[in-house]
């Protein structure tokens, strides 16, 4: 009766003094049993550990890679936030207390810093992002307006270091309120062209005008008062249609002219007033109209802003008229 | 190579072995020499495997015990670095908002600052075209 192994129950030798027919028999398959165990462990081990595709060889290939994770997290996310002043003796050792509120500027903030591994994970910075933005947004204004401030001054700077140049000056008349009136704007049929009409208030245009000549120093001269058509404003200019003789006192002096400065009640496209570059003076006798009124036009720089005016159509505003004495003087 | 082949050799290694109801005067001498023969199949192994205290080689027995130190290290290590990481990204972003803070607090004292040069420069203009500029 064969022995069974002790270590291997489907291993069998021969057993002392018995198997005499069977010994040979019994101790080669016990041989070839063993051998074939030895091979398997062999086959096992190299698998396990032998070679660059053992398993092995696979987990140390894993704990690198872990190993460089666990290195560029610390220093990517430093890079990634732009942390400069972080001094650890090394990638492990940051040591630094949770934050859990933020600045107290941001009163109703609604959000609180994420205090946890797990919560950072699930923070919401798109939220973030768009609960932060009003405060840039305002720092941003801020800096523009500053921009804008700087600009002007550097502006001054630079006029104050070039030196003076001769400049049209606008002085007004004090005492004069101008005169209101009711401004037409129309953009023709094709919407490529706007006219405008200005006709004053009656009593304002008479007053005006008179209160004008006597601010002038030139006398209560003669104007057609009552007349509501003497100023017109046609495209790109204002005209007064008035007796020659109130006329020329006005507005034909070589040595005082006066212009318009200010035509107030809408928008010019580039500017809020009409730049006006000076008074065509001695057209003065070129325009006489049929009823023998003489006609005085003021040039103007800018047209009026008619936005959405549907073409074909008018679009009246209230408005005034004032007059300022035009010159020249150095300045800066 | 079988057991049934003659004469019988190992499944594995292929090892010859004496062959029953043979080999009368040379069985011991193949039996021995299989015997040898599969004790140095065994060394084989056991080389391989090595010692787990060589380093130097270093063994593979070694290697794997290291493996298991190492794993269990960057284990740790990984824990510690998205802690470090979140701690990070705790403090960046509150950094963040004082940053904004800073920013704003400097953009308002600039604007501030930039207004009163504004009104400053305006009025030494002024005063530099000696009260012709004042127009309005």
């Amino acid at each position: 009766m064969p022995t069974t192994s002790s270590y291997y129950n489907d291993l069998e030798h021969p057993t002392v003094n018995q198997d005499g027919d069977t010994w040979g028999t019994l101790t080669n398959e016990y041989l070839d049993g063993l051998l074939t165990k030895l091979k398997n462990l062999s086959d096992r081990i190299n698998a396990a550990g032998v070679g660059s595709d053992s398993n092995l060889s696979q987990i140390l290939r894993d704990i690198s890679q872990y190993d460089n994770i666990n290195s560029s997290i610390p220093t990517t996310v430093k890079s990634l936030f732009g942390i400069t002043d972080l001094k650890a003796a090394d990638i492990y050792s940051y040591a630094s207390a949770w934050n859990a509120t933020y600045d107290s500027y941001l009163q109703g903030f609604s959000l609180v810093p994420p205090a946890s591994s797990a919560a950072v994970q699930s923070f919401d910075y798109d939220l973030f992002v768009e609960k932060l933005r009003p405060y840039v947004t305002q720092a941003e204004n801020a800096i523009s307006q500053a921009n804008s401030d700087v600009a002007h001054v550097n502006s001054i700077l630079a006029r104050l270091a070039a030196g003076p140049t001769l400049q049209p000056v606008y002085i007004p008349i004090i005492g004069d309120s101008g005169v209101s009136g009711q401004l037409t704007i129309t953009k023709n049929a094709n919407g490529a062209q706007e006219d405008m009409s200005f006709e004053p208030d009656s009593g304002d245009h008479t007053n005006w005008l008179t209160a004008t000549s006597i601010l002038l120093g030139l006398g209560q001269g003669s104007a057609n008062s009552g007349d509501a058509t003497n100023v017109t404003i046609s495209y790109g200019s204002l005209m007064f249609t008035e007796d020659g003789y109130a006329l020329q006192e006005a507005f034909s002096s070589s040595t005082k002219l006066f212009t318009i400065t200010e035509l107030s009640g809408f928008t010019v496209v580039g500017t809020n007033n009409y730049s006006v570059p000076g008074v065509e003076s001695g057209a003065l006798t070129d325009w006489t109209n049929t009823s023998g009124l003489k006609q005085v036009r003021f040039a103007f720089n800018g047209q009026p802003n008619t936005g959405d005016l549907p073409a074909g159509q008018s679009k009246t505003v209230s408005a005034s008229l004032r007059m300022r004495q035009y010159s020249q003087r150095y300045l800066y | 190579m079988a057991l049934t082949d003659s004469p019988p050799t190992t499944t594995e290694y292929s090892i010859t072995l004496p062959e029953v109801g043979k080999n009368k005067n040379n069985w011991g001498v193949i039996l021995n020499a299989a015997i040898e023969s599969a004790a140095s199949n065994v060394k084989a192994v056991d080389d391989t495997l090595g010692d787990a205290a060589d380093s130097a080689t270093p063994s593979l027995a070694y290697q794997l015990t290291q493996a298991v130190t190492n794993a269990s290290t960057a284990a740790s290590n990984s824990a510690t670095a998205i802690t470090v990481a979140s701690k990070l990204t705790n403090n960046a972003l509150v950094a963040l908002t004082n940053d904004v803070n800073t920013a704003l607090t400097n953009a308002s004292t600039a604007a501030s600052n930039a207004s009163s040069a504004q009104t400053a420069a305006d009025a030494a203009l002024v005063l530099a075209n000696e009260g012709y500029y004042a127009v309005n």
